[in-house]
């Protein structure tokens, strides 16, 4: 087994040795400045006789960054990789180079071609000039009138790992601001640096009319760190518990100067007041036929771009009909492209009290076109409704006092069914309950009837019947006391001894009188079957008198 | 004595039968001749005088309809369906009209307890339920009563007393009927204004339309506070109700 392992081993490390190796060394980067850091890697393929070995580089400070190591299998084959890893600081400007390297890889010698590395006081490339974060903001107007939003666009540019980015609270005194949706997220190229963008966008409607600034957008953000000397008051924002050495930045717009505008006077005629922006009306009715008792409704929709927030209730009345509204439902909708857009619904719900033709009329509105510079007036009729005599009325009038000729209507009942009384009286509801009650009471006598009557009665009997019994001989006071027996303590006439000491015990008669009836009925037995030799007669007659007595007694 | 009294009680009750009768049949002469109104009103006169039946709430129904009194018609036949709840002619006429009806609101009972209790009376009136539970009850304690000197008999002890608790849950559902029973009645008059509160400057919640149906469920002075199937709730002159329950 294990001379198998060993063969197995060496015909491996036969195969790496066979394979063709490579040796290489490159950077990361060729330009750069005294602050720039460059990484060198010679990377190594294949079995090489040594560590490949640097040269002085005088200017460069070495430092080793590690040692990778990596094995594959290619075509059956082992392929290992080895790689170094250095890091060079230059130590002056100029144009350094790092000499061809010589390592013998797979028992060939393999040189490396040399690398320059041009080191400037400053680059200028288009990376060393834009700053890694940037804000930028722009407004969709800068004149606009009082009540007309402006929208506010803030893109924030970055090209490096921006962590915890928040907006610092503003006060907007002069405005009232919407956002407008989900920041958007997308690629940007400027100055040939491609940027992560953030792009937010606000409306923003001035209150008052004159020239104001905007309030500057600040963020504040975490940001790697491109500086070798680390600032103390960074430290005091810097992410202690990263390994990475982040800064807290305020990223600040520039101010923005917006002229607002105050409105120009509304005409004479002018229904809406400081309703700023571009609307549409609609309306709708649900039918323009009706008789009079049912109702339509009437639905007036304004929308369009600008706020509706505010906007008073519409009258609306007609002298022929009952108007009832609803509540008007005013709704706000953020479009990215075109800022606040709103809706106002309003319900009239109409019921004509007048037969013929109801006209609706229309309804003005007014509102200040900043698109234009004027107050525009939208006019909207809402049409007539045809409206018709009630279906009752309609009938009253064809039928009269004749009976129609309405085939699906039911016909009135007749017979006998009619002269039955269904309700259900206080008569018959007594009479009800009397029945039940009485067949209660039945139950129930009969009940105690059968727990109690049957049994008493016999037994109240037995002494009765015993006393008026004819007793003049031995068989007679047998019958008789076993009839007594029988009523009183329900055993059977042909009952043993022991079968009527067992009732007598049932029934908790006292030991002592139980044992005095078995010796009586002991007595009997005798003299019934041995006349001859039995006690007197009177004398037995007389205790099984005194027995019964004595029974009657004990139940008492 | 007594004989003669019974024997004139005994003539009496015919008597008053026969009277009930004829007026019944006068009642329906004036249907037939077109005379609506006299017929509804010879109608009512027969329920005034303590003759409650189904089939003359019926009648009732069918001529304010002719004389197109939808909530009159409505409210005679919600009587009628509770006095004969299986009558198929109320149930159609009342439906019949319901299609006619600008509010469409159903006539049945709402869900809860009072459901199961209406379902349960929707097949029986009162007196049919009242008279079916003596009849359970008797059932019940007869078999109690063979049980009692059949001992042996058992199955019919078992059978008693399920007969017994049979008559005695009906009894409750019954009485429950009785007493919360849902007074059902209909709109008079057109684009009825159903107010808030019972005073007339109570705000005005909706309208209704003659014969929609109601539920009467408190009086305060001259409003009737009213019940829709549909959940609605609010307050009525009681002028504008019609209801004979």
């Amino acid at each position: 087994m294990a001379s198998k392992a060993i063969s197995i081993f060496l015909t491996v490390i036969c195969s790496a040795s066979v394979y063709a190796g490579s040796f290489s060394a490159y950077v990361d980067k060729t330009e750069g400045t005294l602050a720039d850091q460059f990484i060198l890697t010679l990377q190594v393929e294949g079995k090489a006789d040594s560590k490949p070995q640097l040269p002085d580089l005088d200017n460069f400070t070495v430092s080793s960054s590690g040692t990778s190591h990596s094995t594959s299998w290619i075509n059956g084959e082992i392929s290992s990789k080895v790689s170094y890893r250095y890091t060079l600081t230059p130590r002056r400007i100029g144009k350094l180079q790092i000499p061809s390297l010589s390592l013998v890889v797979d028992g060939k010698r393999i040189d490396t071609l040399p690398i320059t590395i041009n080191v400037q006081k400053e680059l200028n490339s288009p990376r060393s000039s834009s700053p890694a974060v940037f804000l930028e903001r722009t407004f969709s107007n800068d004149e606009v009138y009082v009540g007309q939003q402006v929208i506010e666009t803030i893109k924030i540019h970055y090209r490096v790992d921006m962590r915890d980015a928040q907006q610092e609270a503003r006060q907007m005194t002069d405005f009232i601001e919407f956002d407008l949706g989900k920041e958007r997220r997308y690629r940007k190229t400027v100055n040939g640096i491609t940027y992560q963008v953030i792009e937010i966008k606000n409306s923003l409607i001035p209150l008052k009319a004159h020239d104001t600034h905007v309030p500057r957008y600040v963020l504040q953000a975490l940001i790697p760190s491109t500086s070798r000397h680390r600032n103390p008051f960074d430290d005091m924002w810097g992410d202690f518990f990263s390994s990475t050495h982040s800064v807290r930045k305020r990223l600040i717009s520039k101010e923005f100067n917006l002229r607002v505008l105050p409105l120009p006077p509304p005409p004479a005629d002018s229904i809406d007041l400081a309703i700023v922006g571009e609307f549409n009306l609609k309306a709708r009715i649900d039918k323009r036929q009706l008789n009079i008792g049912e109702s339509a409704t009437l639905t007036l929709e304004i929308s369009g771009v600008g706020n509706l927030q505010g906007m008073q209730p519409i009258d609306f009345e007609l002298t022929a009909a009952k108007v009832y509204s609803d509540k008007p439902q005013i709704k706000l909708q953020k479009n990215w492209d075109t800022g606040l857009n709103s809706s106002a619904v309003f319900t009239f719900s109409i019921l004509p009290n007048q037969e013929g033709d109801l006209n609706l009329g229309q309804h003005k509105f007014s509102f200040f076109n900043p698109k234009t510079g004027k107050h525009e007036t939208v006019t909207l009729a809402f049409g007539t409704l045809q409206v018709d005599a009630s279906k009752q009325e309609e009938q009253r009038v064809v039928v009269g006092n004749k009976k129609p000729s309405v085939s699906t209507l039911m016909d009135i009942h007749r017979g006998a069914a009619l002269t039955v009384n269904h309700s259900l009286t206080p008569e018959l509801r007594y009479r009800l309950w009397a029945i039940a009650s009485l067949l209660l009471l039945i139950y129930a006598s009969l009940y105690l009837y059968q727990r109690f009557g049957k049994r008493k009665r016999p037994r109240i009997n037995a002494y009765r019947e015993f006393k008026h019994a004819c007793i003049d001989d031995i068989a007679s006071l047998d019958k008789s006391i076993r009839s007594y027996l029988c009523n009183k303590y329900d055993v059977q006439m042909s009952a043993t001894r022991q079968e009527i000491n067992s009732s007598l015990r049932a029934h908790g008669l006292q030991i002592k009188l139980q044992e005095r009836v078995d010796r009586f009925l002991r007595q009997l037995e005798f003299a019934l079957f041995a006349s001859q030799h039995a006690q007197n007669l009177t004398e037995i007659i007389a205790e099984g008198k005194a027995i019964v007595a004595t029974l009657e007694r004990s139940e008492q | 004595m007594i004989k003669v009294i019974i024997g004139i009680l005994m003539l009496a009750l015919p008597l008053q039968a026969q009277d009930i009768s004829s007026q019944i049949q006068t009642a329906n002469q004036q249907f037939d001749a077109g005379n609506f109104q006299q017929a509804a009103d010879a109608y009512l006169a027969v329920l005034d005088e303590g003759h409650i039946n189904g089939h003359i709430f019926y009648n009732l129904g069918v001529a304010y309809y002719h004389m197109q009194r939808l909530g009159e018609a409505m409210a005679a036949f919600l009587a009628a369906r509770h006095y004969i709840p299986r009558d198929a002619d109320v149930a159609f006429n009342i439906n019949y009209i319901q299609e006619q009806l600008p509010d469409k609101l159903a006539a049945g009972a709402k869900d809860g307890f009072m459901n199961l209790v209406n379902s349960f009376s929707s097949y029986f009136n009162t007196k049919e339920t009242s008279i079916f539970t003596l009849i359970l009850l008797a059932i019940g304690l007869i078999l109690l009563t063979i049980f009692m000197f059949r001992r042996q008999l058992i199955f019919l002890f078992k059978l008693g007393i399920l007969l017994i608790i049979l008559a005695i849950i009906i009894a409750i559902l019954n009485h429950t009927k009785i007493e919360f029973a849902r007074r059902w009645g209909a709109i008079k008059n057109a684009a009825t204004a159903i107010h808030s509160g019972a005073n007339p400057n109570s705000i005005v919640l909706f309208q209704l339309n003659a014969g929609a149906p109601l539920v009467i469920a408190k009086r305060a002075n001259d409003y009737l506070k009213i019940e829709l199937s549909d959940g609605r709730q609010g307050w009525v002159q009681s002028d504008n109700v019609a209801s004979f329950l």
